[in-house]
């Protein structure tokens, strides 16, 4: 007799991709986060040098 | 027995003898701590005897590991709190040396909680933990650990967190340790012939010896600035 | 040590180079997806089915193949931390948080789907059996290497000590691959191993392998170990070079 264990298969498989998904998804993260920073530290300097 | 080496061991191992000596308050903390440990332990765990005959090597180790902790982050924060570490890294003397005589002290520390430990619980727990076996075994599991807290204490003490992430850290890379050090003694405690426990003495006694070559290497770099 | 604050010497890439690595990333990350998409076709198709444990037996094919990721994974900071040592090349300490970061997604996805195929055959999501701790021990360990990593602000000493308890950390992982040698009593089956010796095992859930399920298991673990991984930690790199030269940059500006 082969049970069914369908649901536990997807239940791993979900689990599997979904947590690759979720760190390729901190990776763009952090790096719209880094790209975000250095847009504002480009800006700043533009007032300085505008100021000067 | 007179060479630049156990010099500097044995002056830093009397260094910290003498503060302990003057002070009292590292044997006195470990100590004091081992015993509300073990107490609360039978409190939290009023078995019947056979319970309490698996359950005895596990208190045992955890109130020696965490006792040991205290130990190893006043010992090491101690020499980094008064700029000993910087004192003596700045004197031409061996980085081994110096590892060898914080471990040693921590070591001797250690042990002293551990020896007292046994008769403690024979009495708390109405069970005989006194065997030449068991004597081994705890020295060769204190030996092990002290090994990798003295390596491991030694950079913590530099992080921010300090003394919270010693634990953290210490733990799970002395793990094996304490895997075959717990199995070991359950073993002894339950009477179970040498043969059939023998391979974990064996384990610890590798582990022991693995641990202490790295720990000597990666410490120069610890201490080096 | 050095007179400015632990910083790097950055090489700057010559723009062009640098366009056409992030081209040739690209592609690796195409040919990567692809590649996941084919072996979770075999998995599920060509494979077949065991008719013991019923679908749930082809999470075997990630679950092996995530774990040794993780291990060339955190291999690779190992030799990196080494190298950091020797050379106090901050790049090295780059690659070294990239395979540990790296590694403990896998070891992650190795940990759940062990435990999802455990709850319909050994009739629990967890047990603490040998291997299952030492495994659990291992994700912990290099836990604790981030924290420790965290915890430290000096750029170079937390490189150093980084690389340290890097290396240091690996004990785990060896001690997890050998742990069915020194405790035979674990429940945990051995498939690979019984394929070449049958030794009789205490092991709770093993199956025999055909031929196409050996094929599958083969492919999966190249996809995983060959691009899988090393396609994960190639952006994490580029994320904290990222980093790095954003930071130097604001130096820079509140030296200005």
């Amino acid at each position: 007799m082969t049970p069914d264990t369908t649901a536990y298969m997807l239940l791993g498989l979900i689990v599997t991709f979904g947590s690759v998904g979720l760190y390729v998804a901190s990776l763009f993260y952090r790096s719209s986060n880094l790209k975000q920073d250095a847009a504002l530290l480009d800006k700043l300097k533009n007032d300085d040098q505008a100021r000067a | 027995m007179n060479t630049p080496f156990t010099r500097v061991m044995f002056s830093i191992i009397r260094k910290d003898l003498l503060a302990e000596l003057r002070s009292r308050e590292l044997v006195g903390t470990m100590l004091m701590f081992a015993l509300l440990s073990v107490l609360i332990f039978s409190f939290a765990l009023e078995l019947d005897r056979v319970a309490r005959q698996e359950a005895i090597s596990g208190v045992l180790w955890v109130t020696i590991i965490f006792g040991s902790i205290l130990g190893l982050n006043r010992s090491m924060g101690m020499e980094r709190d008064n700029g000993n570490m910087d004192a003596m890294l700045l004197a031409p003397i061996s980085r081994p040396a110096i590892f060898a005589g914080k471990f040693l002290g921590n070591l001797l520390f250690t042990l002293v909680v551990g020896l007292l430990l046994l008769p403690l619980t024979t009495i708390l727990y109405n069970i005989s933990v006194i065997s030449g076996w068991m004597l081994v075994i705890l020295g060769l599991g204190i030996f092990g650990f002290c090994v990798t807290g003295t390596l491991i204490a030694t950079m913590t003490v530099q992080t921010r967190a300090r003394e919270a992430l010693l634990p953290i850290a210490l733990l799970p890379v002395a793990l094996p340790l304490l895997l075959a050090a717990v199995k070991a003694t359950t073993a002894i405690l339950n009477n179970v012939p040498f043969a059939d426990w023998g391979t974990w003495a064996q384990i610890l006694l590798v582990i022991d010896v693995v641990y202490l070559v790295v720990c000597v290497l990666a410490f120069e770099y610890v201490i080096e600035d | 040590m050095s007179a400015v604050q632990g910083l790097p010497v950055y090489q700057p890439q010559e723009a062009g180079a640098g366009e056409s690595r992030t081209r040739l990333l690209q592609g690796y990350s195409v040919a990567t997806l692809l590649l996941l998409t084919l072996s979770l076709g075999l998995m599920l198709a060509y494979a077949g089915q065991d008719v013991q444990q019923g679908e749930v037996q082809r999470l075997f094919y990630v679950h092996i193949a995530s774990f040794f990721g993780a291990f060339f994974s955190f291999g690779a900071a190992v030799l990196a931390g080494i190298q950091y040592l020797r050379t106090r090349a901050a790049r090295w300490d780059t690659l070294a948080l990239a395979g540990i970061e790296v590694g403990l997604l896998l070891a992650f996805i190795n940990l759940a789907t062990g435990s999802i195929w455990a709850r319909p055959i050994w009739n629990t999501w967890w047990t603490w059996d040998p291997r299952l701790t030492s495994a659990a021990v291992m994700f912990l360990t290099y836990v604790a290497y981030l924290m420790l990593r965290n915890g430290i602000d000096n750029p170079e000493r937390r490189r150093l000590f980084a690389s340290i308890y890097g290396i240091l950390a690996f004990g785990t992982v060896v001690f997890t691959l050998v742990i069915i040698r020194i405790r035979p009593d674990t429940i945990h089956p051995t498939v690979i191993a019984t394929q070449l010796s049958t030794s009789g095992s205490e092991a709770e859930g093993a199956f025999e392998m055909s031929s196409r399920m050996t094929q599958t298991l083969l492919f999966t673990l190249a996809v995983w170990i060959f691009f899988v991984t090393p396609a994960l930690m190639w952006w994490r790199i580029r994320l904290e070079n990222a980093a790095e030269r954003l930071h130097r940059l604001k130096a820079q500006y509140l030296e200005e």
